[in-house]
């Protein structure tokens, strides 16, 4: 009986032991060195370039950009999906395989081209890239992740509301009518949409983009009367969807999302964008420093970006275009003529500052 | 087996005891490898955790996050206990037959996703939700009062999610109990309740601290159902946790809130056998 409990935990040691030196030798993932030149290839034979996006509408993606793009330029295109933080993680450990174009919220972006993760563009090589709204180049390059990001679509805070139970909804001040108590939800400030909507209160309360103290001190007012904070636009909808609440701040794309809803509830949820302004972000596509293709990450970057490609994109309700060219009739959801009246873009250094403070006040003083 | 010549009894005897050891190797690789590997591997991996520690202990959110994992916990733990153990009593005094279909009917629930199960206590307690209409409808409230989103919501897809591992942690206890001594209470006079307190309840305590464990082991490390029914505003440890991993990708103060998670859940079933031990 005692050789035999000293057998097992001497195996048992020396397992944790061996265990232990595997992981210390384990060698870390080195970036690979970066191909300065494009191996030739044999025409014929498809090149393959990786590309990392978060996957959603992809078989719509497919259809639209990819397909075509692949045919073009005689290309197989593999995709890495995955939900933002979970691609960034694996951009930063240079996981295989390496995409050659990655997509990225604009705030992610910044923070990879911070470690030096990203190639500096050649914007002369995106030749579509003039093409985009002006305010949006504008605001782009009050930033420096705009030498190393080019957006593909634009995110801006909306307010969708119950228009059978409530009056018009006209700016984000009318969260605090009385006849809403209880009927809010929030996102959550650890979502993109969060800190925008922090943002958005704060310039209605006489604060600004850096300057959220005035936004928190109203938030607090409206504590008593918010349901809950949501984290998916699956939450968001649902909480429609169960006559939870009737007014919630959320970004665009979510409009897609609601739509099933709307249907189910004939067409009662309205969107409307607030009278102080469009609080935007923009989604932005990259190219990794040591990809592998990049003059093929250019040229898929530039497709992206052409008229026929943004066009599509916005119709089949996938992305918000953002070439100015790609003119989407005005009831459609994704028409963003809208939001160059009155654009308000907060740039990643913003966040890169003074999130982790933003979330704590919020934790603290809303969310508990 | 007498034509076996001595030597060869002599290595069957050697063989005897030295298989069971190969059998249960592959066991002890699986878990030291994957359960005590990879937590050696965590620090590794993360290094020094001790800067992280005090800044997560320090946060106000982690500490309101802490003390609610652990009321949450301990409240489903006290009334699964209500609840199960007059269950468990009632079943073990049903045939053969009867109990296995209860045992059935009462596991049936564990098998539906946690998601799927959080939807439907959303839809019972929500604003137009079961409850509510039915409290409306009898008079017994005039608004409806808000039940999701808050701990109780929380409380009550626990408790439903963990009362069957209580019910057969106390059952199997209970059968254990040789039929004979229950009867033998019984003849000697004692009443129902009686043979309950102070014959089934004294000898079924290992597995009620077993089902104790599991039922704080898994409040503490759910995370679908406190999200669904609580909200984000009701943070439990697991919901802070998946913040550090997904969203902030910081794998050290994950680590160090997986850590408080295990010491704590170790502390409450070490602290429940000891109160046993005495008893």
């Amino acid at each position: 009986m005692q050789t035999k409990l000293v057998t097992i935990i001497a195996v048992i040691v020396i397992i944790v032991i061996i265990g232990a030196v595997a992981f210390i030798l384990y060698p870390k993932p080195t970036p690979t060195t970066p191909t300065t030149s494009p191996t030739p290839t044999p025409t014929g034979a498809p090149r393959t370039l990786v590309i990392s996006h978060w996957g959603f509408a992809w078989s719509k993606i497919k259809k639209i950009v990819i397909e075509p793009f692949e045919k073009k330029y005689n290309v197989k295109v593999e995709l890495v999906s995955g939900r933002t933080a979970e691609r960034y993680a694996k951009l930063v450990e240079g996981a295989e395989p390496i995409p050659d174009v990655i997509f990225l919220p604009d705030y992610y972006m910044y923070r990879a081209a911070k470690k030096g993760l990203l190639e500096e563009l050649d914007l002369s090589k995106i030749p579509n890239y003039n093409k985009l709204y002006k305010f949006i180049r504008d605001a782009l390059s009050q930033s420096e992740v705009s030498k190393y990001g080019v957006p593909h679509t634009i995110q801006d805070v909306l307010l969708f509301y119950r228009s059978d139970l409530h009056k018009p909804v006209t700016s984000v001040k009318d969260l605090w009518r009385p006849e809403f108590k209880g009927y809010i939800a929030l996102p959550g400030i650890t979502t993109t949409t969060g800190p925008l909507f922090l943002v958005l209160v704060s310039i209605a309360y006489g604060g600004s983009v850096d300057n959220v103290e005035p936004g928190l001190k109203a938030l607090e007012q409206l504590k008593d009367g918010i349901v809950t904070f949501y984290l998916r636009s699956a939450d968001l909808m649902s909480l429609f969807e169960r006559g939870e609440i009737h007014i919630a701040p959320g970004l665009r794309y979510q409009i897609g999302a609601l739509q099933g809803v709307n249907k189910t509830l004939g067409g009662v949820i309205r969107y409307v964008i607030p009278k102080e302004g469009s609080i935007f972000t923009l989604n932005l596509m990259a190219i990794p420093k040591n990809a592998k293709n990049k003059d093929l990450a250019y040229k898929l970057i530039d497709f992206w970006l052409s008229t026929e490609v943004q066009r599509k994109l916005g119709e089949a309700g996938v992305d918000a275009p953002i070439n100015a060219e790609a003119k989407l009739p005005p009831e459609h959801y994704y028409n963003i003529e809208g939001v160059t009246k009155n654009p308000i873009y907060v740039k990643p250094e913003i966040l890169a500052s003074k999130l982790e403070k933003w979330i704590d006040e919020w934790k603290a003083r809303i969310q508990a | 087996m007498t034509s076996y010549k001595p030597i060869k009894l002599f290595l069957f005897r050697k063989l005897r005891e030295i298989l069971p050891l190969f059998l249960i190797i592959p066991s002890i690789i699986f878990l030291t490898v994957f359960i005590v590997g990879s937590l050696v591997s965590l620090f590794f991996y993360v290094g020094d955790i001790s800067r992280a520690f005090v800044k997560i202990v320090s946060r106000v959110d982690f500490q309101v996050a802490y003390l609610r994992t652990l009321r949450i916990a301990l409240i489903v733990a006290l009334i699964t206990t209500v609840l199960a153990y007059p269950v468990a009593f009632y079943v073990l005094h049903m045939n053969y037959r009867a109990r296995q279909i209860m045992k059935a009917l009462i596991w049936l629930p564990v098998m539906i996703n946690p998601i799927v199960r959080g939807y439907g206590w959303m839809i019972i307690l929500g604003r137009h939700g079961l409850v509510n209409s039915l409290l409306l409808t009898l008079g017994i409230i005039k608004e409806p009062i808000k039940l999701l989103y808050t701990e109780v919501a929380m409380i009550f897809g626990l408790t439903e999610l963990f009362f069957p591992f209580m019910f057969i942690s106390l059952l199997s206890a209970m059968e254990n109990i040789s039929d004979e001594t229950i009867m033998a209470a019984y003849s000697l006079g004692a009443n129902t309740f009686k043979v309950f307190k102070d014959v089934v309840m004294p000898l079924s305590i290992k597995g009620y601290v077993f089902g104790v464990t599991i039922v704080v082991t898994g409040c503490s490390t759910a995370y679908t159902t406190p999200t669904l029914l609580g909200g984000p505003q009701n943070a439990t440890l697991s919901m802070l946790l998946a913040d550090y991993v997904a969203i902030f990708l910081d794998w050290r103060s994950a680590c160090v809130i997986a850590l408080i998670i295990l010491a704590t859940v170790l502390i409450v079933s070490e602290v429940a056998s000891i109160i046993v031990k005495k008893r």
